[in-house]
């Protein structure tokens, strides 16, 4: 059927940095999968009434993820504790050569506020624009672009450069 | 700010989200195709609402025309009917009621009224079928 290849393609493009954006706000990762469901299968049935498609569903994510941590926010509370030492265990990266660096990185993002993070997640990992993500935050699109560049300055300052072998 | 690709950039982007767990892709299909299935069986119902209004009207429609057609237009549809227990006490030649005549019934007796209105009723009826070819034979009809 060519619209189960069309949402594949949705999901293979987008899912995982969706739920990478969830899991700056909710901790467990299921949970996070369990949000990026929801905010797909209502967002697949209206994506053709958005202008920006893309833009949409990641601000229909977003949006489930604030929902989502208001709805569970004492369980969220009772959980942290869990999550954080769930979160030490897996990563929220693919495996990589270097893990230590990507461990140092991981934890270098924590500093961040979720905002920022959020901002570094759509344009790395998602390749929005800045007007899109300006769209999801519902913000100035110079407001996302200077989020981007402090949360970038704040990174830089805290990663030394990873020595060229 | 510059175009130029910034290092931490793009050590980021050599980072990959993790993969999604297995079952994650099956559950969103699954509740896809169930969503399809309760749209269309929904979209499904609405079709029927037009449908059922039409023939609803349809059938208004057909009872209020035969309900107003006037035995004209089919006289032979209906049979004469043989009620002998009531033609059998059926008037045919009875004429109207004077006023008078009403005046003296009520002042004798509310019995007395009554059964002069049942008469005049039952005759005019009969006259009625009659003319229009249908209805209670007398009881002369019934013993040919």
């Amino acid at each position: 059927m060519a619209e189960d290849s069309e949402w594949d393609a949705w999901l293979t493009r987008h899912a995982a940095n969706l739920v990478l954006l969830v899991h700056q706000r909710i901790d467990r990762r299921g949970d996070a999968e369990d949000v990026v469901q929801e905010a797909f299968l209502r967002f697949w049935p209206s994506r053709h009434k958005a202008i920006d498609p893309v833009a949409y569903l990641y601000g229909h994510v977003r949006q489930c993820a604030q929902d989502w941590q208001r709805q569970n926010r004492r369980r969220a509370r009772r959980e942290e504790m869990a999550a954080q030492s769930e979160r030490a265990e897996s990563s929220v990266f693919e495996a990589i050569e270097n893990n230590e660096r990507k461990r140092i990185i991981e934890a270098t993002m924590q500093t961040l506020s979720a905002e920022q993070r959020e901002v570094v997640v759509m344009k790395i990992w998602g390749e929005l624009t800045f007007p899109q993500i300006a769209a999801v935050l519902g913000v100035p699109t110079d407001t996302a672009a200077s989020r981007y560049r402090y949360a970038l300055q704040n990174l830089a300052k805290q990663l030394v450069p990873e020595p060229k072998r | 700010m510059s175009n130029e690709p910034d290092p931490l950039e793009i050590e980021l982007r050599s980072l990959r989200p993790a993969p999604l767990s297995p079952g994650f892709r099956r559950r969103i299909s699954d509740r896809l195709r169930r969503q399809e299935n309760s749209r269309v069986a929904r979209s499904g119902r609405w079709l029927l609402v037009p449908a059922a209004a039409a023939l609803g009207i349809g059938i208004f429609l057909a009872g209020y025309k035969e309900l107003t057609r006037t035995p004209h237009h089919h006289p032979g549809a209906i049979s004469k009917m043989s009620l002998p227990m009531l033609a059998g006490s059926v008037p045919t030649d009875v004429q109207p009621f004077t006023l008078a005549a009403y005046v003296d019934a009520s002042t004798a007796s509310a019995d007395a009224l009554y059964a002069m209105l049942d008469k005049q009723s039952i005759t005019q009826t009969n006259t009625v079928m009659r003319e229009n070819g249908l209805g209670i034979a007398t009881h002369e009809e019934n013993l040919k």
